[in-house]
């Protein structure tokens, strides 16, 4: 535990002003699950994967989605030896810890469902030869918001294989001062230690898994589900694996405060990020994220 | 079934309002005893007489307790129905000919131990259920267009057996019959391309598919440049059929002679249809006084289309 | 868990064994026990899951056990009779079964199968039995009807106790005919009573006091003093030399008078014996039911209806009644055959000697005590002229013994006599405030009709004073109640509960088995409904049905809305209350988020609240936590108390 309260300080030095994200992201990590960050360009996006997959001592790769990627590029090859008279398999990028999939909804939808699928399955077939990805595996996606010129949105049944889905923001008028007469973050990244011995990472993942949580909480957390599933605030309604990544996610916010048992405000924590890109808002000018918070505010914890 | 039973269910099912949900109560639920109820009744009758020849008073007591066994298990029958709430969910549309699958809902009380069997009022048995929850009940559609639910029945005979309490249920819930596809040899015409494709194509010209290991037959042009600065291996680009040119089709009401009758015209347009989605053409759907354009893969609002052709909403 | 089909029907199986059992006691024992094997072979290819014999089969194999059943019975209807062949019968149903619908026949006639034990017994244990054999034949049905294996159990009590008040309600009300539709001959007359219809002293080599209740009586106000207990059944006056029978002589005793003193008033429930019912000596007033016959009898009104029978009864306890006797009569009662010589000749010697009868008689019992005779229950067997051999040579015998001896020597001295055989005694629970009769008190005396009446002599008496004064067990040590594994007599713990025991089946005899048309039509009357009418049963049923039934049908169809926990209803009302004072509070907060938002409030109130809160989410979320904690009504409690008061001033001064 204390590795990890290590990792938040040092990430907090690194990203100024940004402390609920960066435990967001944490958390997400602690959850065994995928981070999309989705905001406009220079906030920082890049910086935080970068300074997760460093602080908690992973294998980082990065690629930067392109119209003209390939699925192969990403997931690799199978090329012919013809001195060896075999095929032997060349691991793509994805064959890392941590993969920073950077402007994800550049890529053509093939390949985006290409990554999306290992991303849940957790392993790559090609040429009917199934190769596993690394424990443990990590994807932060990074994407610009909707709308900008050149991108394919991702489709919402590939958007629920994120656990979170958060957005940096601009910095607070401070922070910025402070980053502005800082050095450079590029050095300070490398300088970056990492707070987590490997295995660490896994040991805490199970033992975030293990936080409990008692009937009352899943009732709230059913309540929520159903809430969402009346019709009136969203186009559909909440699945069940939301429904189990609200309680995944709120067992490691849970444990990363020390607690043996979730609470309800681990679960309010942690709703929105969750949920919000998983809903569509029926109400005209109301996006989801207010309507997921709307949601939040109607349902009584008993 | 007996005819006088049929024209009871039928007159019970003519009074009952079709509700989007419903909770059973005291005024939907019947009781009658079944068979056996009847034996038991028989039996405690005959000990009766028993007991009144021998003058065996406990044959009284064996007797007595056998009917009041007979009337308490008709409360108790109740009690497995009441309070039972039934919605109908989405069901999937299908095509006419298959079985269309209702998702039914059942909740009750937690910790209430029941047993009940859902099932179609004119068809016997049905899915037996002892916990809440969610049933497919599969009905055969027989005709294209909207089908409305049939009425439900749900009966229990839990616990003891002697009495069954059923009831009769008309939810709120349709499934969308499309035509049965029928083959049709007949080439659909295709419009020019021009215009009719909504979107730009993202990438005009060549699709990469995938990259193979590059052989010297596949000739230098083909070699993926970029992968050999990444990797320092010679890979050649495979590409995509030519898909580019993406066609659009165009299915036509009119297309066919005009002795055909509707049924067979929707069978064929629908047969149209789907084949011009498996080949990813755009379609342009034109039938009397409503004409549909529809992007490759984008083929369910035409088989609505079909399906509720000609057809009034029953609602 | 739902119950898979296989074990319901073991359990059918099952139910319908446990219910006959009882019949072992009853029947010829191998028609229960090829029952059962019936029923274990069902089970064995239930268990194999093999197929079932052909119906041709089963009727072959029928017809050997119900001529076996013909040739040890005489007979296939009757008690016996018909409860063998029903019981064959369904045995040979249980291979025919193989729907649920055949299984539900099986278990419809195991409930009938039911009923047969009581035919032969209603004792307090075959009570028990019957509830046994409900409760496993319900628990059958449920499973029968798929219900839960582990719940069926209790599914089967519930249904039963359901059914408890209805069926108590009906056995009350419902009209109860006075007699029998039609009598079916039964195979057995075992007599209970320690009776039979005729005597023959000699013929008997050991009697086996047998300790088998025959009536029970119940005395209002005085009770009598145990020597007076002369329990009058029949009268034998017809002698053949070794056996006494009862004659056809009609009497004509002068009625006794009703109210004289010392009059005793009881009620017996017995059952009668060839319609003769006991009464205690002399009776003068007859109750319902039975009607005072010749002889000082009392027999049934309707004498071919053997049931037991409860009837009230006055009577005066004395030694003598008056009657007149015509000459004939008086020739009938001194008939002797020409057997017995010598007792003859001794009895002819007293008539000579002694002119006055009162002093014949006097002398005769004089000279009877004189003769060395002793009491046993196992006398040397008597033939040829009995009363010589027992007067004058063996001189050991029981009351039948010293009845027939002195009625024969009373009669050769000219004295008409005649043989009472009934019950002397009675053992007295105080605790049920009765007198148990049982086998074992059966009696014989002697009936001598001077001048005027007919005047009661014992010679037993005589003889064994005390066997009149105490039990026979007391008397003749092989006649006392033995335990039956320790062989000892039992201690006195054991006649306690011997003693309760007793009293809980005087009871039960008294308001379950006796409970006929005659007591339901006392029982309306006592209720002010008058006699049993479409119009009372009605008043019974719908006043019964308020009072027992209705309830718990309401309990039954009342859907209580799904019960809020403490917790729930808790976190609602402290909601409320925050809002009621003014804070800003929503269901939807958490507690952090409440305590926040109450920073408004004084500070005892916010302690409390922190208090309420950090117990609510602790008690709430933590590991383990469930809403049925105990310490949660105590919360609920202190959340009820907790009620901070309006912040409206403190705004006010705010503004």
């Amino acid at each position: 535990m204390q590795s990890i309260s290590f990792a938040y300080r040092q990430l907090n030095a690194l990203i100024l002003g940004k402390p609920l994200q960066i435990r967001l992201a944490l958390t997400c990590m602690l959850a065994g699950g995928h981070l999309l960050i989705e905001d406009v360009p220079g906030v920082g996006k890049t910086t935080l994967a970068h300074g997760l997959a460093g602080v908690l001592g992973l294998d980082y790769r990065r690629v930067q989605f392109t119209s003209d990627l390939l699925p192969a590029d990403m997931l690799g090859v199978s090329l012919f030896r013809p001195d060896e008279g075999r095929f032997e398999f060349q691991p793509g990028p994805v064959f890392s810890q941590l993969l920073l999939a950077d402007e994800i909804n550049r890529a053509s939808p093939k390949v985006q469902s290409a990554l999306l699928e290992a991303m849940e399955e957790r392993q790559v077939s090609i040429d009917g030869q199934t190769h596993a990805l690394p424990k443990p595996f990590f994807v932060i996606a990074t994407q610009n918001p909707d709308g900008q010129l050149g991108t394919f949105p991702l489709p919402e049944s590939q958007l629920d294989r994120f656990l979170m889905r958060i957005s940096l923001g601009y910095p607070s008028p401070e922070s910025e001062r402070a980053l502005l007469l800082a050095g450079d973050r590029r050095q300070a990244l490398s300088a970056l230690p990492a707070a987590l011995q490997a295995g660490e990472l896994l040991a805490l993942q199970q033992k975030a898994a293990k936080v409990s949580a008692s009937s009352a909480l899943a009732d709230y957390v059913l309540a929520l589900l159903l809430a969402s599933r009346k019709r009136e605030l969203f186009v559909h309604g909440l699945s069940p694996r939301a429904g189990l990544a609200i309680l995944a996610a709120a067992r490691a916010w849970a444990m990363l405060d020390g607690r043996d048992h979730v609470l309800p405000e681990d679960v309010k924590a942690v709703f929105v990020v969750v949920c919000a890109h998983r809903l569509q808002s029926r109400l005209p000018g109301m996006s989801s994220i207010d309507a997921a918070q709307r949601l939040l505010d109607h349902v009584p914890l008993a | 079934m007996s005819r006088w039973r049929k024209a009871a269910s039928s007159w019970l099912l003519r009074r009952l309002p079709r509700q989007p949900q419903l909770v059973l109560g005291q005024s939907r639920i019947y009781l009658l005893p079944t068979s056996f109820g009847w034996g038991l009744l028989l039996v405690a009758w005959a000990v009766w007489i028993g007991a009144l020849n021998y003058a065996v008073s406990l044959a009284y007591v064996l007797s007595f307790w056998i009917v009041s066994l007979v009337l308490i298990a008709v409360v108790l029958a109740y009690r497995q129905l009441a309070g039972l709430a039934i919605r109908c969910g989405a069901a999937d549309d299908v095509v006419a000919g298959s079985h269309a699958l209702f998702p039914l809902q059942l909740q009750w009380p937690e910790g209430e131990s029941r047993l009940l069997r859902l099932g179609w009022h004119d068809e016997a048995g049905g899915v037996l259920l002892d916990r809440p929850g969610e049933v497919l009940l599969p009905r055969l559609t027989l005709q294209r267009g909207q089908m409305t639910i049939p009425p439900l029945r749900v009966y229990s005979e839990s616990p003891l057996g002697l009495v069954r309490a059923f009831a009769y249920l008309r939810l709120q819930a349709q499934v969308c019959v499309y035509p049965q596809p029928c083959a049709d040899e007949r080439a659909a015409a295709s419009l020019p391309d021009g215009g009719q494709s909504r979107e730009p194509q993202p990438v005009p010209g060549e699709l990469f598919s995938h990259l193979v290991a590059w052989q010297p037959e596949l000739g230098a042009r083909r070699i993926a440049w970029k992968a050999y600065a990444r990797r320092g291996v010679l890979l050649a680009r495979r590409f995509e059929e030519p898909q580019a040119a993406r066609s659009t089709c165009l299915l036509e009401w009119s297309a066919y002679p005009a002795q055909m009758t509707a049924e067979a015209r929707l069978s064929r347009l629908c047969w149209q249809l789907l084949a011009a989605a498996r080949r990813g053409e755009d379609v342009v759907l034109r039938l009397p006084q409503q004409e549909l354009r529809l992007t490759a893969g984008e083929v369910r609002p035409g088989l609505r289309a079909l399906a509720g052709f000609g057809v009034r909403d029953a609602q | 868990m739902r119950s898979e089909p296989r074990l319901a029907h073991f359990a059918v199986l099952a139910a319908l064994a446990l219910t006959v059992l009882p019949l072992f006691l009853q029947l010829p024992p191998w028609v229960p026990l090829l029952f059962a094997l019936q029923l274990g072979g069902r089970a064995w290819l239930a268990w194999q899951g093999r197929q079932l014999p052909h119906r041709v089969w089963l009727l072959l194999a029928m017809i050997v056990p119900v001529l076996l059943l013909w040739l040890s019975l005489r007979t296939l209807v009757g008690r016996e009779g018909g409860v063998a062949l029903l019981l064959l019968l369904t045995g040979f149903k249980a291979f025919e079964t193989v729907t649920l619908r055949d299984w539900r026949v099986l278990l419809g006639l195991g409930f009938f199968l039911a009923a047969t034990p009581l035919l032969f017994d209603q004792s307090l244990p075959s009570a028990l039995w019957l509830l046994l054999s409900l409760f496993v034949l319900t628990w059958a049905m449920v499973l029968l009807a798929g219900g839960d294996s582990a719940a069926s159990p209790r599914a089967a009590a519930q249904a039963l106790l359901y059914a408890m008040p209805l069926m108590l309600l009906l056995f009350v009300a419902m009209p109860r005919l006075p007699g029998p539709l039609w009598s079916m001959p039964t195979t057995d007359q075992r007599a209970t009573s320690g009776l039979s219809d005729s005597m023959a002293p000699g013929s008997i080599g050991q009697m086996i006091p047998s300790q088998e209740p025959a009536f029970t009586a119940q005395f209002r106000g005085r009770q009598p003093a145990r020597e007076q207990l002369y329990w009058r059944v029949m009268v034998f006056d017809r002698f053949d030399g070794a056996r006494w029978t009862a004659g056809s002589v009609p009497d004509s005793a002068a009625a006794l008078a009703s109210g004289a003193a010392g009059e005793l008033s009881y009620s017996i429930t017995a059952t009668p014996f060839k319609g003769a019912l006991p009464v205690l000596e002399h009776a003068v007033w007859a109750g319902e039911g039975v009607q005072q016959g010749t002889a000082q009898l009392v027999r049934r009104i309707d004498a071919r209806n053997e049931a037991r029978l409860r009837y009230d009864m006055r009577s005066v306890a004395q030694a003598a009644y008056p009657a007149t006797l015509s000459a004939e009569q008086r020739a009938h009662y001194l008939q002797l055959p020409a057997a017995n010589l010598r007792t003859r000749q001794q009895g002819e010697f007293f008539a000579r000697q002694f002119r006055d009868e009162t002093g014949r008689l006097a002398a005769l019992s004089a000279w009877l005590q004189q003769q060395g005779l002793r009491y046993t229950l196992s006398p040397p067997l008597l033939q040829g002229d009995v009363v010589d051999d027992f007067l004058f040579s063996s001189r050991q015998g029981f009351c039948e013994h010293f009845a027939s001896a002195f009625a024969t020597l009373a009669r050769a001295a000219g004295l008409p006599a005649r043989i009472v055989v009934g019950f002397q005694g009675g053992e007295f629970n105080a605790g049920g405030q009765f007198w148990l009769v049982r086998s074992s008190d059966a009696h014989a005396w002697t009936e001598v009709w001077l001048q005027g009446r007919w005047q009661r002599v014992d010679p037993t008496a005589l003889v064994a004073p005390s066997r009149i004064v105490s039990e026979v067990g007391e008397l003749v040590p092989e006649a006392q109640a033995v335990l039956p594994v320790l062989g000892r007599r039992p201690p006195q713990w054991w006649h306690t509960v011997h003693a309760q025991w007793q009293r809980a089946g005087f009871v039960w005899q008294q308001w379950v088995v006796d409970y006929d048309a005659r007591r339901q039509q006392s029982l309306f009357q006592r209720l002010g409904l008058g006699r049993v009418g479409v119009g009372s049963v009605m008043t019974i049923l719908l006043l019964g049905g308020v009072l027992l039934v209705l309830p718990l049908l309401l309990w039954l169809l009342w859907r209580r809305p799904p019960v809020r926990s403490y917790p729930v209803r808790g976190w609602q009302l402290l909601v409320s209350r925050l809002q009621e004072a003014g804070v800003a509070a929503q269901a939807s907060d958490t507690p952090a988020q409440l305590r926040d938002k109450a920073t408004v409030l004084a500070a005892v109130q916010q302690q409390q609240l922190t208090r309420l809160l950090a117990d609510w989410q602790q008690w709430r979320y933590a590991e383990g936590a469930t809403d049925s904690d105990p310490r949660w009504r105590g919360w609920w409690w202190q959340v009820r108390r907790f009620r901070p008061p309006r912040l409206a001033a403190k705004k006010r001064t705010g503004r």
